[in-house]
């Protein structure tokens, strides 16, 4: 019994060190996080996430942006001196409960960076998420989900729940978009389900509060990112949420150089993250040549046309975001 | 063609009917809201008259029976100039002022009222300036579908003291159903529990409503408080919506069923409560409503100076769920119930826990017992609800106190029985012979 309920928990299950793709979106957030500065100074907000027992995010957080006012949000109550013995600064805050329990309670005093970083599927209490923070998340806020897309199982037997009763039964009618059947709910076609259903949540609680709101505030998608480590396929979807007083500041901020940048919203098409499998010398030698505006077209070195074409060019898109393993840990 | 306007060959007919007002409308109120809407207007005539939070000495008394309904109020009255020129129109001219936090503004509460129940009405006015009288046969005027003027049976320009000022509502040829209901006496215990329960504000402060001459109670929106809880509150006030003020609070009570939800108010009328559906939240961003929340309570108070803004419906017993102002509000309630609903889950695992194995000990529910209940603007508030916690299980033996009498030959025939010293050494080896034939195995 008990060694069933260890195999459950996401942390048990992966090292989150090892999850490359992982490591290059939360090096791209980071990345593109920066350029709030032209909206505030880092003192400003603050970060709230789910830290698990790596606390990865926090700590690349609080150093590259000085962010000091940070809360994790952990369900597993009962590993509470764990991830006490494992919280790396003392300015990160822990708060023990499901994000639906915790977030209504939590005072938006800041401008906040909330990752909602869950390692499941679309559930209904992740739309109550977006409700609790959209209607209250202060201007220059960022909002940002990832979430399992792996889609439902088919019936196998006759008694089983289609695809769209299942998901029916895990967000109910009233938010399932008109024109989704059963056959959008394949694999290929449910990441893309997921992704309205987020953003028609975030447009609905916004057009609630923008209501009764003298400045109306506007969501700009940023981010929408789709990755493989394991064998779950992820997608996170975010953005920024600003009133027109910040018009200006949002567009100084310059999201849209950033290529990884998704700011169209109608139709999906995300910013897919490819972990090219190269050795350690490859990357090496390619890192001597890039940045490169055709790393592809380098013919007249030996060394690099012996690393296949797509496998360059894929490291090339991310290279500065790749992550630096280590066997060990080092003293 | 109609034959009553003259029409010319482009333009429609679009004159309202008095069928309309007199037999369509009254369909869209119950019985009892249409009496309440009544006492809406009596209100407004308390508000005019003292401005403040302390009705007593206003009052006004309700008398139903199987031949006549009657209202009679001393607030005031109407003065002649509103009556000729706004009270007795069908729906409220644009230009003219509403009473600033009043409950009465679709100007159709009272001829709906009146239509609903009889044929005959006879309105007297006393006002501080003047009076009248205005009788109204409803056959009679609806035989005529040009002229929509009623007329005063009697009126003058008299000084009257205030003291003597009021309206008394008279309605005799009450239709067929409406006798009927207004004979029974389960009829009039139904309006006295739902007038309780919409003007309870009103009442508790101070003002007098009597019912067939039996005054209503000050019911009180009560919670829990004590050190340990602490009840959400929010007051904002909204610019766009002409500085309306909407509080919330949002705590627990008493466990009962049928009060649990949410309780609306509009300018301090009871519009919808206890709300257990979609409508605030259960089932669409709070779990649906269940006997385990039978403890939760969520009381708001919308408030404004224009009443035409609240969101309300003209029958004053329903929300209008699509306005702005309620959505938004909705978000809030939703946000403020989220951690009651947490806590009231647990207390729910707790006693889950205890009947599985009683040595489980219901802490929260303990707490709660503890707890005193109080009048809602008493309790202790702050940003969100906080509820004492669950400490690590903790188990402690469990033991009562059993006491009863019996007859002195008995107990001391059992003494001598079971070798025992004392009366309280009986009890417990009788308790201790019967448990270990009945319960050990």
């Amino acid at each position: 019994m008990e060694l069933r309920e260890e195999k459950e928990r996401s942390y048990n299950r992966i090292d989150y060190r090892l999850r490359p793709a992982k490591s290059i979106e939360r090096k791209m957030l980071c990345d593109a996080f920066r350029r709030l500065i032209n909206i505030s100074d880092f003192a400003d907000y603050g970060y709230i996430g789910f830290g698990s027992t790596f606390f990865s995010d926090f700590t690349l957080i609080h150093k590259t942006l000085g962010i000091y006012d940070l809360i994790s949000i952990e369900k597993e109550v009962e590993d509470k001196k764990r991830f006490e013995f494992n919280r790396p600064y003392k300015c990160i805050r822990l708060k023990f409960g499901k994000s639906s329990e915790i977030l209504p309670i939590l005072r938006l005093t800041r401008k906040v960076i909330l990752w909602l970083d869950y390692d499941y599927s679309l559930e209904e209490d992740m739309l109550a998420d977006i409700n609790s923070f959209i209607s209250r998340a202060k201007a220059g806020s960022i909002i940002l989900l990832t979430m399992d897309v792996k889609s439902y199982e088919l019936p196998k037997k006759p008694k089983d729940k289609s695809r769209y009763e299942q998901l029916l039964e895990s967000i109910g009618r009233n938010k399932i978009p008109p024109e989704v059947t059963e056959r959008d709910l394949d694999p290929q076609h449910f990441p893309e389900v997921c992704y309205k259903i987020v953003n028609n949540q975030i447009d609905q609680v916004l057009s609630i509060r923008n209501g009764v709101l003298e400045t109306k505030l506007t969501y700009k998608q940023l981010f929408n990112f789709y990755y493989r480590d394991g064998s779950s396929p992820m997608l996170t979807v975010g953005g920024i949420i600003y009133s027109k007083n910040d018009e200006d500041n949002i567009s100084k901020c310059g999201f849209e150089k950033l290529d990884f940048i998704r700011t169209e919203r109608k139709k999906y098409k995300p910013y897919e993250i490819i972990v090219p499998k190269l050795t350690f010398r490859e990357m090496r030698c390619l890192d001597r040549v890039l940045p490169a505006k055709e790393p592809t077209s380098i013919k007249n070195n030996k060394e690099i046309t012996s690393i296949p074409r797509g496998l360059r060019k894929q490291y090339s898109k991310i290279y500065r975001y790749f992550p630096n393993f280590v066997e060990a840990e080092m003293h | 063609m109609s034959p009553e306007k003259e029409t010319s060959s482009n333009t429609v007919n679009g004159t309202p009917t008095k069928e309309l007002f007199i037999s369509m409308l009254i369909r869209d109120i119950s019985l009892i809201d249409a009496i309440s809407d009544l006492i809406d207007n009596c209100i407004d005539g308390a508000i005019r008259l003292k401005r403040s939070n302390n009705f007593t000495g206003l009052k006004v008394d309700i008398n139903v029976s199987g031949k006549q309904f009657s209202i009679k109020d001393n607030c005031g009255g109407i003065d002649k100039k509103d009556a000729q020129e706004y009270a007795f129109r069908f729906g409220r001219p644009l230009d003219v002022d509403s009473i600033n936090y009043s409950v009465g503004q679709f100007g159709i509460g009272m001829k709906r009222a009146l239509f609903k129940m009889g044929n005959n009405f006879e309105i007297k006015s006393i006002s501080p300036n003047n009076s009248f009288t205005v009788k109204i046969d409803v056959n009679k005027w609806r035989s005529d579908s040009k002229k929509w003027d009623f007329e005063f049976e009697a009126a003058n320009d008299n000084k009257s003291k205030l003291i003597n000022c009021g309206t008394e509502i008279i309605i005799t040829s009450l239709k067929e159903d409406v006798a009927e209901r207004f004979k029974q006496s389960n009829f009039v215990s139904e309006l006295i529990e739902k007038l309780e329960l919409q003007h309870l504000i009103n009442i508790s402060k101070g003002f007098t409503v009597t019912v067939n001459k039996l005054a209503l109670k000050a019911n009180q929106l009560k919670l829990l408080d004590s050190k340990k809880f602490t009840t959400a509150y929010s007051e904002k006030i909204y610019k766009i919506y002409d500085n309306m003020n909407v509080t919330i609070y949002c705590g627990i009570s008493k466990a009962e069923s049928a009060l649990g939800g949410w309780y609306i108010f509009c300018n301090n009328r009871l519009i919808k409560g206890p709300e257990q559906t979609e409508v605030t939240g259960w089932g669409d961003g709070l779990p649906k409503y269940h006997i385990q929340y039978n403890r939760f309570r969520g009381f708001v108070f919308f408030k404004s100076k224009k009443p035409s803004v609240l969101p309300w419906n003209t029958s004053k017993n329903g929300l209008d769920i699509d306005s702005p102002i309620f959505q938004s509000v909705r978000l809030d309630m939703i946000n403020l119930a989220k951690p009651i609903i947490t806590f009231l889950n647990k207390v729910h695992t707790e006693s889950v826990n205890h009947s599985r194995d009683e040595k489980y000990e219901e802490y929260l529910e303990e707490e709660m017992e503890s707890a005193t209940l109080k009048n809602y603007e008493k309790v202790n508030t702050g940003k969100c609800f906080i509820a004492p916690e669950r400490k690590a299980e903790r188990i402690k033996r469990n033991e009562v106190t059993i006491q009863y009498k019996k007859l002195k030959d008995e107990v001391n025939k059992l003494k001598r029985v079971l070798n025992a010293s004392s009366a309280a050494e009986v009890g417990e080896k009788t308790f201790d012979y019967t448990y270990k034939r009945e319960c050990q195995k």
